[in-house]
């Protein structure tokens, strides 16, 4: 838990805790005023901000590190043209978000293909390879390609209560913010995927004796 | 406990994630653990999913490329560019639809105006009757269109040019 209390910390910077000043690190919903009165580099801030965030998730749908980044880009683009209807009734965090996963979603829709191979191998490559052997780092691209595959493969739904909760780590009530949906659903949704995902990484044999 | 509900107790308190662990899952997890110690089947799938887990949270772990922000900034200027080149483009679009409705009502006023002058017995005599009751209304029409831009404007007036004339006669 601390590991991915911590890669949150980093995917989302957070202001110094001795010192909030609101206008060294100005809310969400103030920069957002400040960018519908005309400010667009107000909208560089929140893109700064969310960016770890919106491209981990379209990482995570997208086949490749362009399709990845081409997405991350898209989603901005329309939080940037959708910003009037931000209300400021949830968190910023949890519309922007909303919005990813639709792009994603549509994104899926859109190259059938991408549920089959989620994956590329540059995108693998440029993230294992860091401080590892040749084996130990050809073995955990192999280990994560399949992940990635077994991902893929789950229904749009599933995959992204998996993707927001369990690689994400958020929470079952931002989920359900998010997706529009109960809490109960979002914990059946997560079940059944991680069933599924189980049930694809689990060895030929095992598969065949169940 | 039974198998079916250390499995899902096991989803939900393994799989937790940071935030979402509650004070009664201490209590939940005694439970969970007297079971996992007496069941290997359950034990062999708690161990699954942790390691679920782990692999499952290094997916986490993508840095966003560098330039992403400096490309959605770049994308964004330039939509921003597009939409304020086009705009002055759309009022005029604008504007002119409104001078051409404004105009085609003003017509059609002023030809019921004529046509009635024509048609009314008492000739000359009439039609000044008829334009000093048409009048007043074709003042109200002028000057509450008058604030349009364009044709509209220039419009109006000729026809208030045109009815004070019928007036003066």
């Amino acid at each position: 838990m601390a590991i991915v209390g911590e890669r949150r910390a980093t995917l989302i910077p957070q202001p110094p805790a001795t010192e909030v000043n609101a206008t060294l690190w100005p809310s969400d919903t103030a920069l957002v005023a400040r960018v519908l009165e005309g400010d667009l580099e107000a909208f560089g801030v929140i893109l700064a901000r969310h960016q770890g965030r919106v491209y981990s998730i379209a990482a995570n749908f997208a086949a490749n590190s362009d399709d990845a980044s081409d997405l991350a880009q898209d989603i901005f683009l329309k939080a940037y043209r959708s910003l009037r209807s931000f209300r400021g009734q949830a968190a910023f965090s949890t519309w922007l978000y909303r919005i990813a996963v639709n792009a994603c979603v549509d994104y899926t829709r859109r190259r059938s293909h991408a549920a089959l191979v989620p994956l590329d191998d540059d995108l693998l490559l440029a993230e294992c390879d860091q401080g590892l052997g040749p084996e130990q780092a050809a073995e955990r691209r192999q280990l994560r390609a399949d992940l990635a595959r077994a991902i893929g493969g789950l229904s749009t739904k599933l995959r992204a209560a998996l993707i927001l909760h369990d690689v994400e780590g958020l929470t079952h009530e931002e989920i359900s913010r998010i997706v529009g949906c109960s809490v109960g659903t979002t914990k059946s949704r997560l079940f059944r995927a991680r069933e599924e995902v189980r049930r694809r990484l689990a060895p030929p044999s095992e598969e065949t004796e169940k | 406990m039974k198998c079916n509900r250390a499995r899902r107790l096991a989803n939900e308190l393994i799989m937790a994630a940071p935030g979402e662990a509650a004070p009664r899952d201490s209590a939940a997890t005694q439970e969970l653990d007297q079971h996992l110690w007496s069941c290997a089947r359950c034990r062999a799938e708690a161990a699954e999913l942790r390691a679920l887990r782990s692999r499952l949270r290094e997916l986490g772990d993508r840095p966003a490329p560098d330039n992403l922000a400096a490309r959605a900034m770049s994308a964004l200027r330039l939509e921003r560019f597009r939409r304020l080149r086009r705009a002055p483009l759309r009022r005029t679009a604008l504007y002119l639809r409104r001078a051409v409705v404004a105009g085609a009502a003003a017509a059609a006023i002023a030809g019921a105006g004529a046509y009635l002058a024509r048609n009314l017995p008492g000739g000359s005599n009439s039609q000044a009757a008829v334009s000093a009751n048409v009048a007043p209304l074709l003042m109200e029409y002028a000057d509450f269109r008058g604030a349009q831009p364009f044709g509209d404007r220039d419009g109006m007036l000729m026809v208030r040019a045109h009815v004070e004339e019928g007036q003066r006669r």
